[in-house]
C-alpha cells in the first residue's frame, strides 16, 4: 500500500517535471515580439539588423553581419512581417546567415561539396517511373531538357538510374563538379546545401544558381510525381500545397543569399585590379 | 535587350510591393526601408541591368526570387495558422458535437 503510494507520486512528480518543461519549450518556441520597428546598419562594409537600435545576434550570441546591403534587408523585413509571435522556424533567411556565421556543424567547404558529390548519384531527376508510362513521358518531357541543359553547362555525361541502381558518376564528372562547389564561399554553399536538401536534387539547385529555373518552377520539378498523382487523387491544401510552400521559400532563400555572396565576390575583385 | 523597365519586371515589383504591403507593421508603404531600397535600385537599373558585368536578366531573376520568398512564406504562414490544431476540445464542446447537454444545462 505504502509501495503503491511512493509509486504513484513519483509518477505525477514525474509528469509535472515533463509539464514544466514542455511549457519551457513553447515558452521558448514561441517568443513575443518585443520590438516595435527594424532596421539596418553599416558598418565598415558588414551589414547589421537592428530590432528597435537593438542589434539582432546569432544564437550563440555574436552580433548578425552579411556583406551585402540587400540581403541584410530582406532580413529586417523577416523580422518585421512577424505579428504577435516570432516563429523562427519560418524564417529562413535569419537561419542561413545565422548557421553561416556560428557554423554549428563544425563544417567546411569540403565537407558540403562532397556530401553535393554523394548526393549527385542519388538525384531525384535520375530516376524515371519504371511502372506508369504516362508518368514517365510526363518526366522525360519535364526533367529531359534540364538534363540537358546539365550536360552542356557542365560539359559532362550523365547516366540516368535503371531500376534501383546507383547511376555511376564519372570521376571527370565528380571533379569538374567539386571545382565549381569550391569557387563559392561558405555562406553561399550552407545555402546551397539547404537548397539541395529541400529540392533532393543537386542539379535543380544547379539550374536554379545558374538562373535557368525560377524556385518555383524548380520545385513544381522536384515535386512531379506528387503533382502527376494529384490529378488523379485530388490536392489536399494542407498536405500539398504547405509542402509547396514551405520548399518554394526555402528554395528562393537560399537562392538569394547564394547570389548576394556571388555578387559580392565581383563587387570586391572589380574594386582592386590593380593589387590582381 | 531585357531591360528592369519591362513589362514583366514591373509585374514582379508590383507583386514585391503587395506582399511587402501585407507583412509590414509600418502603415505607409514608403516607411518601408525595404521599399525605398527597392525603388532605388530599379531607378538604377531602369536602362539596362548588364551593368558591372551582369548576367542577362540578373536583377530581375533576384526580384521574382524575392517575390517567390516573400509570397510562398506568407502562404505557409496562411496555411499553416487555418489548419492548426487547437488543442483538446473542452467537454462542453465535445458534448455539443454529439448532440449532448451537460448535466448543468437547463433542460428544454
Amino acid at each position: 500500500m505504502f509501495q503503491m503510494i511512493g509509486l504513484s507520486s513519483k509518477v505525477t512528480g514525474f509528469l509535472k517535471t515533463t509539464c514544466i518543461r514542455c511549457t519551457r519549450y513553447q515558452n521558448y518556441a514561441t517568443r513575443k515580439r518585443f520590438y516595435r520597428g527594424t532596421g539596418v546598419i553599416q558598418s565598415d562594409n558588414k551589414w547589421e539588423v537592428t530590432l528597435d537600435h537593438r542589434r539582432l545576434k546569432t544564437p550563440i550570441g555574436k552580433p548578425l553581419t552579411v556583406t551585402s546591403e540587400p540581403l541584410a534587408r530582406a532580413i529586417a523585413v523577416e523580422w518585421d512581417a512577424q505579428t504577435e509571435h516570432i516563429t523562427l522556424p519560418s524564417m529562413h533567411l535569419t537561419a542561413l546567415c545565422s548557421t553561416a556565421q556560428d557554423n554549428p556543424g563544425k563544417l567546411n567547404k569540403h565537407d558540403i561539396t562532397i556530401h553535393f558529390l554523394e548526393y549527385l548519384a542519388t538525384d531525384t531527376l535520375l530516376y524515371f517511373s519504371q511502372e506508369q508510362e504516362e508518368l514517365r513521358l510526363l518526366q522525360e518531357k519535364k526533367w529531359g531538357p534540364v538534363l540537358e541543359w546539365f550536360q552542356k553547362r557542365f560539359n559532362v555525361v550523365q547516366e540516368v538510374s535503371k531500376g534501383l541502381d546507383l547511376p555511376p558518376v564519372a570521376a571527370e564528372t565528380r571533379a569538374i563538379l567539386a571545382r565549381y562547389f569550391l569557387s563559392y564561399d561558405f555562406p553561399a554553399l550552407n545555402a546551397m546545401s539547404f537548397g539541395v536538401d529541400a529540392l533532393k536534387s543537386p542539379i535543380l539547385m544547379l539550374a536554379c544558381v545558374e538562373r535557368l529555373l525560377e524556385p518555383k518552377e524548380a520545385v513544381l520539378l522536384a515535386r512531379l510525381e506528387e503533382e502527376y498523382q494529384l490529378l488523379q487523387w485530388g490536392r489536399v491544401p494542407w498536405a500539398h500545397e504547405l509542402n509547396q510552400a514551405e520548399l518554394t521559400s526555402r528554395v528562393a532563400a537560399s537562392l538569394l543569399v547564394i547570389h548576394s555572396s556571388v555578387e559580392n565576390h565581383t563587387a570586391k575583385a572589380k574594386a582592386t585590379p590593380q593589387e590582381q | 535587350m531585357s531591360s528592369i523597365t519591362s513589362k514583366p519586371a514591373l509585374v514582379t515589383l508590383r507583386g514585391i510591393l503587395s506582399e511587402l504591403r501585407k507583412q509590414s507593421s509600418s502603415k505607409k508603404l514608403a516607411d518601408n526601408q525595404m521599399v525605398v531600397y527597392i525603388f532605388n535600385q530599379y531607378r538604377r537599373y531602369q536602362t539596362t541591368d548588364q551593368q558591372h558585368c551582369k548576367a542577362i536578366d540578373e536583377m530581375h531573376f533576384k526580384a521574382k526570387t524575392y517575390h517567390n520568398y516573400l509570397h510562398f512564406s506568407r502562404k505557409y504562414k496562411e496555411i499553416n495558422t487555418e489548419f492548426k490544431g487547437k488543442g483538446e476540445r473542452s467537454i462542453e464542446e465535445t458534448a455539443r458535437m454529439v448532440g449532448f447537454k451537460m448535466p448543468h444545462d437547463p433542460k428544454p
